[in-house]
C-alpha cells in the first residue's frame, strides 16, 4: 500500500472535470484506489464519489493505492493532480 | 413596480410575459417488485442507463453543432457520472437488497448523493447537485417514458425564462425563437446558462437571488442585460422607454444587417476594412454572408483541444482547404496554433515542465520551436491547401496571410519565416508550387515587443495587434478571473500609449517597407472601443463575426477626425484610465442617428 497527500489547486476545486479526469485515469489500474479527505473515504474510480467529497480548492486530500500496479498507478495520479488535470484554463 | 439588481451577462435589453421553468421534484412512489421480478427491474434500469447515455450524447452532438465543440464537453461529466461503476453499484443493491423498484432505487441513490453535495458550503462545488438533479430527472424519465425536454414546446408565443439555475442541459435547448431573455436566482458571469445566452444572442441577467419567488408566470418583466437588471411588473413610462432603447436597437441592427456588404467609409471619408475572426471552417461562410472582407484572425486551437494526439496533417489540410473554399477571392488570415501546458493533448504533456504559470510559459511560438515538427505539420497543411486554393483559381498568387502568435523577440519570428520557406522547398520537391505573395505577419500581443521593434517591422509583412492576450499581460489580470476582471482595463492610456509608440515606428521605415497594421481581439467588436482604436488612427480590424455588420454600421456612422479627438480628450486627465463618457455617447448618437438619416 502507497499514499500520498496533495493540495487540490483547480480554482472550482475537485468539480465535475477533474474528478471525471482523476476516476478515468484511477480506473486505468488494478490496484484499488481511495481518496481521502476529512473524514471521508471514497473508492477513486467513482466519479461520483469524487465530486460528493467537495474538495474546495487548497483542500488537502490523501490518494491511497493497493494493488499490483501501485507504483506506477500513484506516479500518475499525482501528476494528473499536480498538472492541475490538465484543465486550469476551464471553459469562460 | 420592483427593481432587482444582479449581473448583467448577455447585453441587449427585452421584456415579456415571464414563463417560469419550475425545478419540479421528480416524486416517485415507493414500491416494491415481487422476487422473481427482481433481475427484470434490474435489466428495466440497465436499458434506461442506456437510453439516459444516449440522450446525453445526442445532446453533446446538438451542442458542438449548434454551438462549438468546448461548450459540448460540458456534458461528458454526465455521461460519465451515469457510467460511474459506484452508481450502478448502489442502484441495483437496492433493488436487490430491497426489491424496490426501479424509479425508487435511483431516487434514493441520488437523494444521498445530492444530499451530501448541498451539504458542501462552496458555492461551484453545490451546484453540482444541480447536474445531479438533471441526471435522475432524465433517469427517471426514460425508466417511466416521461418525455423530457417538450418544456418549451407547448407554450404559445415569446416569453422571458425565469428559473433559479438554469442547468446546461435546458441552456442547450433554449429556443432563440421563443425566449427573448433569461433572469436566474443563482449564477455568474462564467456559468453555463451566461455561456450559452451569449451565444444565442439572449439577454440574461443571473444572481437575482429572489427574481424566481418574485414572480409568477404571465407577470410582465423588463430583463435589462446591460445594466445588470430586471424591472418587475414595470409601470407604462418605464415600458415605453424601454420599448423605445429595444426598438432602436433592434432598428439599427436591422439597417446594420442590410447593408453589411456595402464598404465602410467613415463620414469623413477614411475606408474601414472590417475582417472575422473565426474558430473553424465552418464559421468562414457566415462571416463572409455577415460582410466580413474575409478572415483577420483564423484561430486553429479547436483541433487541439480535448483529445489526446495532435490533429494530423490531414484533419488540418481539410480545414484549411474548406476554410479557403469558403473565403474565395477575401483575405484569410491563418494564425498558427497557440497551445500550452494548459491545453495541449495528452500526448504532448511531456513537452512540459511542471508549470506554474501557462500563460507566461512554454505556448504559442515558443511551444512551436520546442516542437518544430507541430509547427511544419501545421504549415504543409496551410500551405497544400493554399496551393490547392490557387491551383483552382487558375492563379499564380494567394491572398493568405500566415500569423505567429506571441512572438517575443526577432528571431523567433525569423526562425518562423524559414520553417515556412522550409516547408515550401519541401512541397516543391514533391512537385507542389506554392503560389507567391503569401504574407507573413506577427502578432503583437506581448507588451514588451512593441519596444525597439523596428527589426521586426522591417522583416513582416503585417503586424496584428492581439488586444485579449496583450491586456492581459499590460494589467497582469485574467478577464475570465471574476475577481480581477475589473482590472482587464481596454480604456487605459497604456494601450494608446503603446499603439502610439508602435505607430511611430512604422513610420520611421520607408514607405515600402511598411507592415499594415491591424487588431484583431475582442475589444474591437465593442462599437465604443472600436471608435477608441478608430480614433488611434488604427482602420484595419478583424471582430468576432456576428458583429462585423455592427462595427461597419458603426465605422459608417462616426467620423474619423471626431474619434481621434475625444480620444485625445479622455486622454487628458490626470486619471490613467481613460474618461470615454463623450465618446460613448457621440458612437450611441451617432449610431442611432445614422440610421435616420441624420447625424
Amino acid at each position: 500500500m502507497m499514499e500520498k497527500e496533495l493540495t487540490i489547486n483547480h480554482r472550482f476545486g475537485l468539480h465535475g472535470r477533474p474528478s471525471l479526469r482523476l476516476a478515468e485515469a484511477a480506473s486505468k489500474f488494478e490496484s484499488d484506489v481511495e481518496v481521502v479527505f476529512e473524514d471521508d473515504r471514497v473508492d477513486a474510480k467513482s466519479v461520483l464519489n469524487l465530486i460528493s467529497l467537495g474538495v474546495p480548492c487548497g483542500g488537502r486530500m490523501k490518494i491511497i493505492v493497493n494493488g499490483p500496479d501501485e507504483v506506477e498507478a500513484l506516479e500518475e495520479l499525482v501528476s494528473l493532480v499536480e498538472r492541475n488535470f490538465d484543465l486550469e484554463d476551464e471553459m469562460e | 413596480m420592483e427593481i432587482l439588481k444582479g449581473i448583467g451577462v448577455s447585453p441587449g435589453v427585452a421584456f415579456g410575459p415571464v414563463f417560469i421553468m419550475g425545478r419540479e421534484e421528480v416524486v416517485v412512489r415507493e414500491r416494491k417488485v415481487p422476487p422473481d421480478a427482481v433481475e427484470d427491474e434490474i435489466a428495466r434500469f440497465r436499458s434506461a442507463l442506456e437510453a439516459t447515455v444516449a440522450s446525453y450524447r445526442l445532446l453533446r452532438e446538438d451542442t458542438a453543432k449548434r454551438f462549438l465543440p468546448d461548450y459540448a464537453a460540458i456534458f461528458d461529466a454526465h455521461i460519465a457520472i451515469l457510467r460511474d461503476p459506484a452508481l450502478m453499484r448502489k442502484v441495483e443493491e437496492h433493488i436487490r437488497a430491497r426489491r424496490h423498484v426501479a424509479e425508487h432505487a435511483v431516487s434514493r441513490v441520488f437523494r444521498s448523493y445530492i444530499a451530501k453535495l448541498e451539504a458542501i458550503d462552496e458555492e461551484y462545488l453545490s451546484q453540482r447537485a444541480d447536474d445531479l438533479r438533471d441526471i435522475e430527472k432524465r433517469l427517471i424519465g426514460n425508466l417511466s417514458g416521461i418525455p423530457l425536454h417538450r418544456e418549451f414546446e407547448g407554450i404559445e408565443g415569446e416569453f422571458v425564462l425565469v428559473t433559479r439555475f438554469l442547468s446546461p442541459t435546458d441552456a442547450a435547448v433554449l429556443p432563440k425563437d421563443k425566449v427573448l431573455a433569461v433572469a436566474t436566482d443563482k449564477g455568474g458571469p462564467t456559468g453555463h446558462a451566461s455561456m450559452f445566452a451569449r451565444a444565442l444572442g439572449i439577454p440574461a441577467v443571473v444572481g437575482l437571488k429572489v427574481v424566481s419567488h418574485h414572480v409568477s408566470s404571465g407577470d410582465i418583466i423588463v430583463v435589462n442585460g446591460n445594466l445588470g437588471e430586471v424591472i418587475i411588473s414595470p409601470d407604462e413610462q418605464t415600458l415605453a422607454k424601454c420599448n423605445l432603447e429595444r426598438r432602436d436597437d433592434m432598428f439599427v441592427s436591422h439597417i446594420a444587417h442590410r447593408f453589411r456588404h456595402e464598404d465602410a467609409v467613415t463620414k469623413d471619408g477614411v475606408r474601414v476594412v472590417v475582417r472575422a475572426n473565426v474558430a473553424k471552417a465552418e464559421d468562414v461562410p457566415v462571416a463572409v454572408d455577415l460582410g466580413a472582407e474575409g478572415v483577420g484572425l483564423f484561430r486553429p486551437e479547436g483541433l487541439f483541444f480535448d483529445r489526446n494526439q495532435p490533429p494530423t496533417e490531414e484533419e488540418q489540410y481539410s480545414q484549411y482547404a474548406r476554410a479557403l473554399d469558403a473565403a474565395g477571392d477575401e483575405v484569410m488570415t491563418f494564425r498558427t496554433f497557440d497551445v500550452g501546458s494548459d491545453k495541449v493533448p495528452a500526448e504532448l504533456g511531456s513537452y512540459f515542465g511542471n508549470e506554474a504559470n501557462p500563460a507566461l510559459g512554454l505556448r504559442a511560438i515558443r511551444f512551436a520551436m520546442k516542437a518544430p515538427h507541430l509547427l511544419r505539420t501545421q504549415l504543409r497543411a496551410m500551405l497544400r491547401a493554399v496551393a490547392e486554393h490557387a491551383r483552382r483559381r487558375h492563379t499564380p498568387y494567394s491572398n493568405v496571410r500566415i500569423m505567429f502568435p506571441m512572438v517575443t523577440h526577432p528571431r523567433e519570428f525569423r526562425w518562423a519565416k524559414t520553417q515556412i520557406a522550409g516547408v515550401v522547398e519541401e512541397l516543391k520537391a514533391s512537385g507542389l508550387e506554392v503560389p507567391q505573395g503569401i504574407a507573413v505577419g506577427a502578432m503583437f500581443e506581448v507588451p514588451g515587443i512593441f519596444f525597439g521593434a523596428r527589426e521586426l517591422l522591417r522583416e513582416a509583412d503585417f503586424v496584428s495587434v492581439g488586444t485579449n492576450d496583450l491586456i492581459q499581460y499590460l494589467f497582469a489580470a485574467d478577464r475570465t478571473n471574476e475577481d480581477v476582471a475589473d482590472r482587464f482595463i481596454p480604456g487605459h492610456k497604456a494601450l494608446l500609449e503603446l499603439i502610439k509608440i508602435l505607430q511611430q515606428q512604422i513610420l520611421t521605415l520607408s514607405p515600402y517597407m511598411r507592415p499594415s497594421l491591424s487588431v484583431c481581439g475582442e475589444m474591437a467588436s465593442d462599437p465604443l472601443y472600436f471608435g477608441m482604436l478608430l480614433g488611434t488612427g488604427i482602420t484595419e480590424f478583424s471582430v468576432s463575426f456576428s458583429m462585423v455588420p455592427m462595427i461597419k454600421h458603426t465605422a459608417r456612422a462616426v467620423s474619423a477626425a471626431r474619434c481621434k479627438e475625444l480620444v485625445r480628450r479622455a486622454a487628458s486627465g490626470d486619471d490613467p484610465e481613460l474618461d470615454l463618457t463623450a465618446l460613448r455617447d457621440y458612437i450611441t448618437s451617432t449610431v442611432h442617428a445614422h440610421v435616420y438619416g441624420g447625424g
